[in-house]
């Protein structure tokens, strides 16, 4: 059975470790000896485990050179143990303070009144926990935000390969909606084509559910499908991410239905260009403003510079749902001097919008190599004229460069 | 300014009386300003929804008067074609989103007394909290967030109706799954089968991807579908929910693929007794804990106590990534001593697991109705069979 494959370690132990060994570098030059971490991507990241339960009050103990002590609910117990390296996880009943157990936790590790980070900066750990957790422990936290995604940003070539292959489920997912797209469908019916193509292609649960606009409603920010039926001349906004072992390949393309205006098709070459540039200017040592201004260079020139207000770019790995993105821990964006550096993988997005009108974009999810750049998606950048017929869906198919 | 049409998916009548529930529960307990994160709480208020929520946003109701929306700029559209709310205050990606919010408030008057605030849940990290602290030097904060989950909990007529269409999406899904469940399919096409058919139904993003888990693997609560490929014998264990305007009717349904080992026969016997149980008690007036008294007493009489160890039900209603649980709102579990009352809707996942060998799980979506109880989920409730 290949690793991780059906359940079990995601990854060789040796990688866990050496994971494991970074924090715990960065936990003693911070001078804290016991580091308590809440987002489920972290606790993935550092054992394993992997559940859909990630709601529910979960906590991890690093301590400085002893294996990590999992607190979880007890209906987790069972998939803790399946799915991580660890020894020791102790659970809380549905009727126990899970504080409590943290507590025996810590205590467990000698760590009672010595310095402890927690990771203040989690959309996991509320105000309330944090302040009920150090009533219980009797202590006043430290931050340790970051000692995990300082480690996370770099991805080892196994990583890349899940990449790859959650990238390979994605364009699964994208070349089923090209051939989905039909004037009088709905953009449920093109959406459901992108789920079930990623899902029967192995995609696992996704962090972010396919993102899928159409119309005027395109030129709308944060817009999905909406059961909205697609008319001739439509631009039809596509982004999706497959799932593969919790890493995500993310791309966008736009589409159009029967035929395209000019002025979309314009701005749909602005995007193009404006993903070329910034393709250029990523390599190692490239400064994360640097990259941002050779995207907004094209921008400019090409006149859009109103339409085009962001980030161009944002770190992309392990998730959970809600989001797939890292954006937290590094990003491409104006006045960043961050180097990037090779291991690092960025989710690279031009888009442009009329507000209210259409909305256009395109992007790839790229790693920084030694030398320059690796594209891990793969999928031909033109606009796609989708209602044709299939021919023309099946042709775009073929345009894929073989791996 | 671009043209958006207002699409409100409840009528002006139904968000008044939402605000003014909320509103008079402040006045009870001497809150002058509510201060709300979740994109729960928000959008129930306002109408106002979005996948963006990753972003600050804030929903200011003060005492008495329309509430205010605190919005990053990219989102205001949205508001414009959900919200019925027009004070909207927009951040810009270069503003600090705090700093906006203390300014907005300080011109409504807003930035003194007693504010409640939504302390728990996903939205109010350690660094957000601080900075609203030191904003608001002549306020104090309690937790407010019960205010709305108080009217949340007993769902309206319009609400209703969205459950009903949402449960049409599930039967769908849970039809496409079922036909899937075959010796030699694996877990992702069966989750393959039901995304395909719940969206193309008509179902939106869902607040909680198909859950999908067979064979050995189902025996382990909380896996989903992660390409296993059935054999016979296994039991292929299935929940999920259709979305309709984000409100959702979650069902669970068990498939066996080819014949059932006597166990999961008895498993089945006993999961139908706590969920049908269970339902025959749900009427206004008993206790969430006499309801889950006669669910759990079932698997305790019979022995499998330790196989079931979990609440009976939670309440649901609408949701956004990742949960579509209201259990923090209210619970069916043991000792719990809240009153159901007509228009409460939960959710009773009964099921019981052979721990790393197979699991058996049945469940429906009910409203709590003047008289007794309503299912709102409509799949045959059985132990369905594959081939």
């Amino acid at each position: 059975m290949r690793l991780g494959e059906n359940f079990g370690l995601a990854f060789p132990r040796k990688e866990y470790d050496r994971r494991l060994g970074a924090v715990q570098k960065g936990m003693a030059s911070q001078g804290v000896e016991g580091l308590l971490l809440f987002a489920p991507a972290n606790l993935a990241y550092l054992t394993g485990y992997n559940t859909i339960g990630y709601t529910n009050y979960q906590c991890l103990l690093v301590t400085a050179d002893k294996k990590p002590i999992l607190v979880v609910r007890l209906l987790e117990g069972p998939v803790a143990g399946a799915t991580s390296w660890l020894d020791t996880i102790l659970t809380y009943e549905d009727h126990e303070d899970p504080a409590i157990a943290v507590r025996r936790a810590v205590e467990k590790a000698g760590l009672l009144s010595r310095p402890i980070a927690v990771e203040r900066i989690s959309a996991f750990l509320n105000i309330r926990d944090y302040w009920h957790l150090e009533e219980v422990l009797g202590t006043k936290f430290e931050d340790g935000s970051g000692l995990v995604e300082n480690v996370r940003v770099i991805k080892s070539p196994v990583e890349l390969e899940y990449m790859r292959t959650a990238a390979r489920t994605t364009e699964a997912g994208m070349k089923a909606a090209y051939e989905a797209i039909q004037e009088g469908k709905t953009e449920n019916d093109v959406a459901a084509e992108c789920y079930r193509a990623m899902v029967a292609a192995g995609s696992e649960f996704f962090s972010s559910q396919p993102i899928l606009t159409s119309g005027e409603k395109s030129g709308i920010a944060h817009t999905t499908f909406h059961r909205r039926t697609l008319k001739e001349g439509d631009p039809v906004l596509i982004e999706i991410g497959g799932v593969w072992n919790r890493y995500t390949g993310a791309l966008m393309r736009t589409a159009a239905v029967g035929k395209v205006s000019g002025e979309i098709q314009r701005m749909y070459d602005a995007c193009v260009e404006a993903l070329e540039a910034t393709l250029g200017a990523i390599r190692p040592g490239a400064r994360s403003e640097e990259v941002q201004g050779a995207c907004q260079n094209v921008i400019d020139r090409r006149g859009y510079e109103p339409n085009f207000r962001k980030r161009i770019g944002y770190s992309l790995g392990i998730g959970f749902a809600p989001g797939w993105g890292e954006g937290h821990i590094m990003d491409i964006k104006h006045h960043d001097s961050r180097e990037l550096r090779p291991g690092m993988v960025f989710h690279v997005v031009p888009a442009l919008r009329q507000n209210g009108e259409y909305g256009v974009g395109l992007s790839e999810t790229v790693t920084v190599t030694e030398k320059g750049v690796e594209v891990i998606t793969n999928f031909p950048r033109e606009l796609f004229i989708g209602g044709t017929g299939k021919k023309k869906a099946q042709e775009m198919g073929k345009g894929q460069k073989k791996k | 300014m671009v043209d958006i049409t207002q699409n409100l998916i409840f009528s002006k009548e139904e968000f008044q009386r939402r605000i003014s529930a909320v509103q008079e529960g402040m006045g009870k307990n001497g809150f002058d300003v509510l201060f709300l994160f979740s994109p729960e709480h928000i959008f129930y208020l306002s109408g106002y929804q979005t996948f963006g929520y990753f972003s600050y946003q804030a929903l200011i109701v003060p005492a008495k008067g329309e509430p205010i929306l605190i919005l990053r700029f990219l989102e205001t559209f949205l508001a414009r074609l959900y919200s019925w709310v027009s004070k909207v205050v927009p951040w810009d990606d270069y503003e600090d989103p705090i700093s906006v919010t203390v300014r907005a408030m300080k011109e409504h008057g807003l930035a003194k007394g007693r504010i409640g605030i939504e302390d728990g849940g996903f939205y109010m990290p350690f660094p957000v909290w601080r900075r609203i602290r030191e904003g608001f030097p002549d306020s104090s904060f309690e937790d407010g967030a019960c205010l709305v989950e108080q009217v949340r909990v007993r769902k309206s007529s319009e609400e209703i109706a969205y459950m009903r269409k949402a449960a049409e999406y599930t039967s769908a899904g849970m039809a496409a799954g079922v036909a899937e469940c075959q010796a030699g399919r694996t877990e992702n096409d069966v989750a393959a089968a039901i995304y395909g058919a719940m969206t193309r139904a008509g179902s939106e993003y869902s607040p909680h991807d198909p859950i999908v888990t067979s064979g050995w693997r189902s025996g382990i609560p909380h896996t989903t579908y992660a390409r296993r490929r059935l054999e016979p014998g296994d039991t292929v264990l299935i929940e999920i929910t259709g979305t309709h305007h984000r409100y959702v009717a979650p069902l669970m349904r068990t498939v066996v693929v080819g014949e059932p080992s006597p166990k999961v026969r008895e498993m089945a016997s006993l999961v139908m007794q706590g969920l049908e149980g269970a339902i025959a008690a749900i009427r206004p007036g008993v206790t969430s804990g006499e309801v889950d008294d006669v669910c759990r007493g079932i698997m305790e009489k019979a022995g499998y106590y330790e196989n079931f160890r979990k609440r009976t039900g939670y309440s649901v209603g609408f949701g956004f990534p990742p949960s579509w649980n209201e259990g923090h709102i209210v619970s069916l579990r043991k000792g719990d001593g809240t009153r159901l009352e007509p228009g409460m809707v939960f959710h009773l996942p009964v099921a019981l697991r052979d721990y790393g060998i197979s699991c058996v799980g049945l469940s429906e979506t009910v409203l709590v109705t003047d008289k007794g109880c309503e299912v709102l989920t409509r799949y045959p409730r059985q132990l369905l069979r594959g081939e």
